[in-house]
Formats: structure tokens, C-alpha cells, sequence
């Protein structure tokens, strides 16, 4: 098994275009780090990586996946990997990321994070699966728990002990995404503060925070809005049980300006210092 | 259930394009199928949208939007990149408004400029680089030299004018009848540093750069030149292209 992937502690933010400019001019905003949609560098040239380049020669940057479709029964996309190397080889990154779901089967794609079923079988088929993919990539790799709409009747286990045992089998770790624990336990009628009690949080190295909506018959994952104020609370809750980790807000539609997404960020360094601080890194 | 048979049944029923039904799920699940089949269809017509907004904007937004979907029907997703659905939608366009044949030339050139946006990069001869590169050719030197033209150019025909609905879509200048070129022409997008552009080629402009890109000598270029269109001056029609191609930056090297 790989070695475990070095934490890093610091405040970030998701690379979005709408901000590419300020990422290129002095002063660099206030971010310990960036994180890149990885589909969205994995081409052959053009200014996307040139920008890229730019940022990654004075920012550390993490790559996080939405395609690598690692609970898929139909086995992973070899193309894809190998692109996905290529960039992780290119970048020199703090880490690789993606979710733990899948997204398409037999070929077909529905470009949407889909749930996976929490049985043995479906554990068997993902961890072969990670195994795999970080043989492809050389290097451990990050999973994130998705939102959810649906629950299996035939699910053998909660989402927090078949992502522990994930960690444990493939060596990999975890990308805690904390409005997405508040979505899927607010959906299903969980207790998000048991679900973050049973997460191996020494394997946690990276913290994601976003904003959701209400739909009609549920919450939904939107990334449009601020961070809402339970999911704070929860920050605040969870941070100390965690080692050095990298916190971000994400911000996929409706992207304001710079500076309130950076307002934003600095409400998890206050939350973060009257917790105690982060961790520092060993 | 194996997962295999339980991740086909939710991609079939998430995808189905009727009216939902309940694809032998329990009713406790229904709600949020619902939620997975609304995000599977506003994320691929967004992205439609997204990659087309020229031609959304001729076509109108509720006519472009019956065409998205009905695109996502009949091509659904199989890449892991969203970016590869809009091949072949100037196809869908050209089958869906047979009496608006500019919307599907405008969808090809929508789509070229984006696809190419992400085009491998490549070291091109400006003026000065090609001055310098033929400054000591013979005659036999221009006769048989050979251009390498930007790997990344692609051509095709074109009967409408698309270049000044391209400037008048998105920039507040009264909408313009669709045009039909008077002449069949040619249309060349390729990638000038980091910006695509496309340019409308009179028909003999077009025969000669693809020949160019096929390798043909330069030389040769001139002789079919004289011998379709003009036995006069075609040495200097072609002289003239070449110094545009330069200009242009299609022109990565010379064998």
C-alpha cells in the first residue's frame, strides 16, 4: 500500500474562471491554496493552461475530479486516467480528489454524482476500483462523501463506516465535505454530528464548504449560495477532532465577485481560530 | 441485485426521456430520482446553452432549448467530458430547421471556435521568421516548397454569411436577414496564439490552402491556381494568400 498523502494546513478557494484575472495579477489574493476542477485542465493546450501554469507557479494546488467514476460496476475509463496523470504530473499537486459515487455505467454518462448503494458488494467494487486508479496515477488519493437523494432499502451500512473502511483497505483519505454531511443526513433524517463522529478523521485532509438550496421536497447541492449557518456550526464542531487539514469554500453557479467569496473564507479562519487553530503540519 | 443491473436501472430510469415513471424503485425513493432525472437534464441543455450562446440567441431561447433536449436524446452523454456534447449538433440544427440552413453553419462554427479554444499549442512562422526562412530560396526553392499549415485548422464549405451574424449576435446590433453568399465560400477556423478566429475564404483562397495543407508545392498550388481560375497572375494571387496565411498565423513551418 502507498504511503498516506502528507497533510497540509491552510485556507483555500475552488479556481473558478470568473476569477482567473485576479489570480494573475499582484497582490495574489489571501489563499493558501487553490483547487482546479480537474476535467477542466485536462486538455491539450490553450489558455486554460496557461493560466494554470501561472497560478501554480506561486499557489500550491489541489486537483479535484467529478468523471473519475469510481463506484462504476462497468470498471474505470483508461483515457480518462491517463489524462488525469498527465495533468497530476504536469502540476506537482498537493493531492488528487474525487467523489465517492459514480457516474455513469457501460459507457454511458450521466455527468452527475450518483449514489452508490452501501453494500459489500458495491465496498468490493469500489476499493478494486481506488486500487486501480492510484496504480494509475502513482500516488493515494482523496474521496469525497457527494450529497444524496435517495437511499437504498438494502443499504448494510452508513456512509461514514463504508468511507472508513475505504480508507483502511486502499490507503486512501478523505475530503470532508461538511454542507454535503448536513444535505444527505437533513435528507435521510440522519444526525450529521454522528455521521462526523464516525469518519476516521486522521484521514481527513481536506475540508470543503458550500452553500445548498432548498428544493422542493428536499435539500439540493447547489454551490450557488453562502455557506448556510448550520453548516458553520458544524465547521466549528468538527474542527478540532481533525488533524492538519485544507479548508475551501466552493462556488460552482452564481459566483460573485472575489472579494465576497474571500469574505467568506474568512469566516472559516475565524471559526477556525476560536476553535483553537488548525493543526499544523508535523 | 448485482450493482452492475442496479447502476442500469438508475442510469435508464435518471436518462429516460418519457414521462417518470417509477422504473421498480421503491416509493421512497421517488423523490429523489426526481431530483437526479431534473440534474441530469438542466445540466446537459446548460451545457448546450453554455457552448452555443450565438446560436441560442438566433435560434431563440425556448426553440434552442426544445433542440437541446431533443439533442441529449438522440446523442446522450458517453464522454467523461461534458465538452464532447455538442459534436454533432449543427447535424440535430440542420435536421430540426431545414428552412434556417445558417443556424446549422453557425452551430459548426460555434462549436469549432470552442473546440478549439483548447487546441494543442504550436510555434508558428511570423513575417519576419518566414522572410528569414526564404531569404536565400532559388527559384526551384519556392517552386517546390511545402507549407506546414497549423495542425489545428480545419475547413468547410459555407453558403450564408456568417461572419456578420457572428458580430451581431451578443453585441446590441439589430438582428440581420441571413444571408446567402452570392458564391459558395470557404470557412477556416484555426487558433492565432491563444484566441480562435475563423475567416470567410473566397472559393480559390480555400482550394489553395487545403492543397497547401495537404502538402501539396508550392509551386503546384500556383499551377492549379492558373489552370482554374486565372492564367494571369496567379503566381502573385498566390503570393498574396501566402503573405495573409503568414499574417493570419496559419503558417507553423516550412519543408
Amino acid at each position: 500500500m502507498q504511503p498516506l498523502i502528507p497533510p497540509f494546513t491552510g485556507f483555500g478557494l475552488g479556481l473558478r474562471r470568473e476569477h482567473y484575472a485576479a489570480f494573475l495579477d499582484a497582490p495574489m489574493p489571501d489563499v493558501d491554496f487553490v483547487e482546479i476542477i480537474s476535467e477542466n485542465f485536462m486538455v491539450e493546450g490553450g489558455r486554460p493552461l496557461v493560466v494554470l501554469d501561472a497560478v501554480r507557479r506561486t499557489l500550491p494546488v489541489a486537483m479535484h475530479g467529478v468523471s473519475l467514476n469510481i463506484g462504476s460496476a462497468s470498471g474505470l475509463d483508461r483515457d480518462y486516467l491517463a489524462r488525469l496523470r498527465a495533468l497530476a504530473d504536469r502540476l506537482d499537486p498537493l493531492w488528487v480528489s474525487d467523489h465517492l459515487c459514480w457516474t455513469g455505467v457501460d459507457g454511458g454518462n450521466s455527468h452527475d454524482l450518483l449514489p452508490l448503494p452501501l453494500t459489500a458488494q458495491a465496498l468490493e467494487i469500489v476499493c478494486e476500483n481506488i486500487h486501480q486508479a492510484q496504480d494509475a496515477l502513482g500516488r493515494p488519493m482523496l474521496f469525497e462523501n457527494p450529497s444524496s437523494y435517495v437511499q437504498f432499502p438494502g443499504d448494510e451500512m452508513p456512509e461514514w463506516a463504508f468511507l472508513s473502511e475505504i480508507c483502511s483497505r486502499t490507503g486512501c483519505c478523505l475530503l470532508l465535505d461538511i454542507n454535503n454531511v448536513f444535505v444527505s443526513c437533513t435528507n435521510h433524517g440522519l444526525d450529521p454530528r454522528a455521521w462526523l463522529a464516525g469518519i476516521p478523521a486522521d484521514r481527513v485532509r481536506q475540508v470543503h464548504l458550500a452553500g445548498h438550496s432548498q428544493g422542493s421536497d428536499m435539500l439540493i447541492d447547489t454551490h450557488d449560495a453562502p455557506v448556510a449557518d448550520p453548516v458553520w456550526a458544524l465547521l466549528a464542531e468538527t474542527l478540532p477532532r481533525l488533524g492538519p487539514v485544507a479548508v475551501m469554500i466552493e462556488r460552482d453557479d452564481h459566483i460573485p465577485p472575489l472579494p465576497e467569496i474571500l469574505a467568506e473564507l474568512a469566516i472559516a479562519r475565524a471559526i477556525a481560530a476560536g476553535a483553537g487553530g488548525l493543526a499544523r503540519c508535523a | 441485485m448485482r450493482l452492475i443491473e442496479m447502476q442500469r436501472g438508475f442510469l435508464g430510469t435518471v436518462s429516460s426521456a418519457g414521462e417518470p415513471d417509477d422504473g421498480g424503485w421503491p416509493p421512497s425513493m421517488h423523490a429523489g430520482l426526481q431530483v437526479y432525472r431534473n440534474a441530469y437534464r438542466a445540466r446537459l441543455i446548460g451545457c448546450l446553452q453554455e457552448s452555443f450562446p450565438k446560436c441560442r440567441a438566433w435560434a431563440g431561447d425556448a426553440a434552442f432549448d426544445a433542440a437541446a433536449s431533443h439533442h441529449c436524446i438522440r446523442q446522450p452523454p458517453t464522454s467523461w467530458t461534458l465538452d464532447a456534447l455538442g459534436a454533432g449538433f449543427d447535424a440535430t440544427l440542420a435536421e430540426l430547421f431545414p428552412d434556417n440552413p445558417e443556424l446549422a453553419e453557425l452551430c459548426w462554427l460555434e462549436w469549432q471556435m470552442a473546440r478549439l479554444f483548447t487546441a494543442p499549442d504550436g510555434a508558428r512562422l511570423d513575417a519576419g521568421s518566414f522572410t528569414e526562412a526564404t531569404a536565400r530560396f532559388s527559384e526551384r526553392d519556392w517552386e517546390e516548397m511545402r507549407l506546414v499549415i497549423a495542425p489545428e485548422l480545419v475547413t468547410r464549405p459555407l453558403f450564408y454569411d456568417v461572419t456578420p451574424m457572428w458580430t451581431a449576435i451578443g453585441a446590441d446590433i439589430p438582428p440581420l436577414p441571413n444571408a446567402r453568399l452570392p458564391v459558395p465560400g470557404t470557412v477556416a477556423v484555426w487558433r492565432a496564439g491563444l484566441e480562435p478566429c475563423f475567416r470567410l475564404l473566397p472559393d480559390d483562397e480555400g482550394a489553395a490552402l487545403a492543397d497547401a495543407a495537404n502538402g501539396v508545392a508550392f509551386g503546384e498550388i500556383c499551377r492549379r491556381h492558373a489552370e482554374s481560375v486565372e492564367h494571369e497572375g496567379a503566381a502573385a494571387r498566390c503570393g498574396q494568400w501566402l503573405g495573409r496565411w503568414t499574417m493570419d498565423g496559419l503558417i507553423a513551418g516550412l519543408r
